[in-house]
């Protein structure tokens, strides 16, 4: 209850905020006491978010099941780690965890803004943000007690009952990177909040240039942040579900997609305009968008409108969070298209046009094109919601789509990294260019030549290929001349180059990567793509779990005198109803090439010659094709009694007859287990009599609608012979991905040059405030 | 020039973007022999390509289990787990179901969304 007061108390207390840093606005000093007081007030609502969510956690880990939230989404199995990862699994706790991470960057935010003369109009547009979060805290309360959340579905249930046990989180979540990749996204999602506030309160100054200073470190840590975390999910993929892949298109991966390219597209206009004083609207259009775009993306994951579109479950949120996650992305639209139209004559001072053979125009078309990417990621994700509209058939584009816009996006954008490196601010010699120019297009070419000679005859690779050399060389030829100058020059540089490797790791990944299937047998070797594969056993894990038997599947993998053993996971629990498994790939990680090994199924060698037959059909016998099989029926659990170890037993009732027409009746008995993964059938095996052949009842597949069309399946041997053994049958999908390693090692190299970059342009902001307190010069900018 | 040449290239390119999605975005309507076809013939990672059938209603188990036949007279099964239909489903009456086919051994169309 008390956590339920607290969440209103705490909107409550935002709206207060976000009024008397509007107040503070009209006064001249932002000193004032309301500034004051909505300083002392955001402290306050930091401080309680950050009690909600320790209450919350402690909740989780003192299993009060109580609570709608807690019976949800954990369990007692679950370890600390995964139970501290319970507290953002749901809506209510991932609305909590983005809440308290702007809330937190808000307090940093806070000085800051206050230091470069922005606290009151800033922090205005932070409160608002804030008290939307808030209210949607209200609308999805993770407080809420489950006897209160089952009345709203119109079930009783009693209070004082209180489960002994929760739901338990999702057996695909069960892994270590719950607990670092959405922490780490929803990190980049509130810190997009800060360019957007300062933005607008760059608008509502009327200081266009000066914003972009003070914003510029943020901006590049929400890119950096956003991007770290985008791939941390891709890296959580293509480690753990076992589809193969890092990046699938899908709704939820595009809705972090889209904000980060006007992010990363912003980053590259704020530098235009920072040496130019140019793309004034571009820049407070980005960064509204940049913002807005989080807010569309929230929608459009957290409302419900995608529905079935996407691999991901989209829970309905209700009708108050939905017109909440509306509301709250309208609101900031509307100020933001305001402010720009009432500001757009002031903007337009001292436009001018850029030269070509310049770097801002170049960075001007780069960001183009990053944008194109953006708005077609936004059409693609959007599209069921557009046919929806229309009244049409609800369906999510083919990933081809997306593929194949990119695979002309892409090449282009690398071109122009690498033209723009190239330039100069201002104007640039073309002569000087073309010098440069021919070292790295000569680079780009041989590379390419390479890449043709390696077997790449479609055009996409190749030019994505030429331009991934060229980008590469540029970066490597500018970034080397500035070594001397710190690795905070650099960032830029390494950024580019990082990106460079990453599509090498997308080339060769998609061109070169080599899939096999193979049924490995137990203890049998098989030769697959010049691999050696034994399946050499299972181990049961986690059996503190009661919805699963998870096993992990021990796989030798021999390439010359190299071993390697890896254990790929394959189960089935009670959490979907045990109607799809889970899988986990087992991955021999390498510079050179990942050994990818995806679990699809297990079972039996048919060393029993098996065939199905249908109630009153008949087959042959397969061992004897003299032989006919009639299946008359089936006998009931009644009729036969249990087995002498209690079991269940069924017998069905067959009829042979052979070449020369003689008939005989017999029963085929079999005992039965029901079991987790539905009924085990042990058979006794009944000798046709005057034959060698043994028959046995190994499964019955019962039609309850129509029981005439149930079906038997019954296995054969020659009982002259041994009694065969059938050894467990591992079915894999096997991968050699060449050079899969340039994908990771290009996402840190991005990030790591983010991080230079952040360096830079905080060292940048001290230099231009100490200069500014020497000379006492007026803060606003110096436009008229 | 830049603003112009941005522009142009939107003009350009948005809308042809907008028809290339409609291509890529646009179920097919097959026949459910086709469909299974379909199911086949995608990767095992995948799950079956979402198309349309048209079927025609034979029995009703439920609004979630039906008998159909499709264009072709092939009779199947629909599992339906969208939107209720507010009238019900009626035998010998025509919908048109947005699914995908459920392989295997007696293969089932697993529709989420219908339409008159």
């Amino acid at each position: 209850m008390i956590g339920q007061i607290a969440i209103h108390l705490l909107f409550g207390i935002a709206v207060t905020t976000t009024v008397l840093y509007a107040l503070s606005l009209s006064s001249s000093a932002e000193s004032s006491s309301r500034a004051v007081v909505a300083r002392w007030l955001f402290r306050l609502l930091t401080a309680g978010l950050v009690g909600c969510a320790g209450t919350l956690i402690t909740l989780i880990l003192t299993h009060q099941f109580q609570y709608t939230y807690v019976w949800n989404y954990s369990s007692t199995e679950l370890p600390t780690h995964l139970l501290i990862a319970c507290f953002y699994s749901g809506q209510e706790g991932s609305f909590l965890l983005w809440t308290l991470f702007v809330a937190i960057i808000g307090v940093v935010l806070q000085p800051y803004a206050k230091r470069h003369g922005y606290e009151a109009p800033v922090m205005v547009f932070y409160g608002l943000i804030l008290s939307f979060l808030t209210l949607l805290l209200v609308a999805k309360n993770p407080f809420s007690f489950y006897y209160e959340t089952f009345a709203a579905k119109g079930i009783t249930a009693i209070p004082e009952e209180i489960p002994l046990n929760g739901k338990g989180l999702n057996p695909l979540l069960h892994n270590a990177w719950i607990t670092i990749h959405p922490p780490i996204l929803f990190m980049g999602f509130a810190s997009m909040s800060v360019s957007f506030a300062f933005a607008m309160a760059g608008l509502v100054r009327k200081e266009y240039h000066r914003w972009i200073d003070v914003a510029l470190p943020w901006t590049l840590f929400a890119t950096g942040v956003l991007g770290f975390g985008i791939m941390l999910g891709g890296f959580w993929a293509y480690e753990t579900l076992g589809w193969g892949g890092f990046w699938g298109w899908d709704p939820v991966e595009n809705s972090s997609l889209i904000p980060w390219l006007v992010v990363v597209a912003l980053v590259h206009t704020m530098l235009v305009q920072k040496r130019t004083k140019g793309l004034v609207k571009t820049n407070m259009i980005l960064a509204l968008l940049g913002f807005v775009m989080v807010l569309y993306s929230t929608f459009l994951t957290r409302s419900g409108v995608l529905g079935d579109t996407s691999v991901h479950s989209f829970v309905d949120p209700g009708r108050f969070a939905f017109w909440i996650l509306l509301l709250f992305m309208l609101t900031f639209v509307v100020i933001g298209v305001v402010l720009v139209l009432k500001r757009r004559v002031d903007m337009n001072i001292k436009r001018e046009e850029f030269d070509v053979s310049t770097r801002e125009f170049m960075l001007s078309i780069g960001s183009s094109l990053i944008m194109a990417s953006a708005i077609f990621v936004t059409i693609g994700t959007s599209w069921p919601v557009i046919m929806e509209i229309l009244g049409l058939p609800k369906v999510a584009v083919a990933t081809d789509f997306y593929n194949k816009v990119h695979q002309v996006l892409v090449p282009f954008i690398l071109l122009v990294n690498g033209f723009s490196l190239f330039m100069h601010w201002r104007s640039t010699q073309r002569q000087l260019v073309l010098q440069k120019l021919w070292r790295a297009a000569l680079v780009a070419a041989i590379g390419t030549m390479i890449l043709a000679l390696f077997g790449i005859s479609n055009l996409w690779p190749l030019a994505l290929g030429f331009a991934a050399w060229f980008s590469l060389a540029v970066n490597i030829q500018v970034g080397s001349g500035l070594l001397k100058a710190g690795p905070a020059m650099m960032g830029a540089y390494v950024s580019h180059l990082g990106i460079a490797l990453l599509m090498f790791g997308v080339i060769t990944t998609a061109m070169y990567s080599e899939t096999y299937h193979a049924v490995l047998v137990h203890g049998k070797p098989v030769s697959v793509g010049g691999y050696t594969l034994t399946y050499l056993g299972s181990e049961q894990v986690e059996k503190e779990f009661v919805d699963r038997e998870k096993y992990r599947y021990f796989i030798r993998i021999e390439n010359g005198d190299t071993r390697r053993t890896v254990a790929p996971v394959l189960y089935w629990s009670d959490y979907n109803q045990r109607q799809s498994p889970f899988l986990e790939p087992g991955i021999r990680w390498g510079m050179m090439n990942d050994l990818y090994i995806s679990p699809k199924n297990l079972g039996r060698e048919d060393v029993f010659h098996e065939t199905i037959i249908q109630k009153n059909n008949t087959a042959v016998v397969p061992i004897d094709s003299s032989l006919r099989l009639q299946l008359n029926g089936f006998t009931m659990p009644l009729e036969e009694g249990p087995s002498d170890d209690g079991r269940m037993q069924m017998s069905a009732v067959l009829r042979v007859s052979d070449s020369s027409g003689n008939i005989t009746d017999l029963k085929a008995r079999t005992k039965i287990t029901n079991g987790p993964n539905g009924p085990a059938f042990d058979p006794e095996w009944a000798v046709i009599p005057g034959t060698t052949t043994a028959v046995g009842l190994i499964s019955i597949d019962r039609d309850n609608k129509d029981p005439s069309r149930s079906k038997g399946t019954f296995a054969f041997y020659d009982t002259t012979k041994p009694k065969p053994y059938a050894r467990q049958e591992f079915t894999v999908e096997f991968s050699v991905k060449p050079l899969m390693s340039l994908v990771w090692i290009g996402v840190i190299a991005m990030v790591t040059g983010f991080g230079f970059s952040i360096a830079r342009s905080l060292r940048m902001l001290k230099k231009q405030a100490a200069v500014r307190s020497t000379q006492l010069a007026p803060m606003p900018d110096v436009e008229s | 020039m830049i603003r112009k040449l941005i522009i142009g290239l939107a003009i350009v390119f948005i809308p042809l973007g907008i028809w290339y999605a409609y291509e890529y975005g646009r179920p097919l309507e097959v026949a459910f022999s086709d469909a299974i076809v379909g199911a086949t013939t995608s990767s095992e990672s995948e799950q079956a390509p979402k198309v349309v059938i048209v079927a025609r209603v034979l029995s009703l188990q439920s609004d979630h289990d039906l008998l159909c036949s499709d264009t072709t007279g092939t009779e199947f099964r629909i599992e339906y787990t969208g939107s209720p239909n507010p009238h019900g489903f009626v035998s010998n009456k025509v919908y048109r179901f947005l699914g995908h086919v459920h392989d295997g051994a007696e293969p089932y169309f697993h529709a989420t969304q219908w339409f008159e």
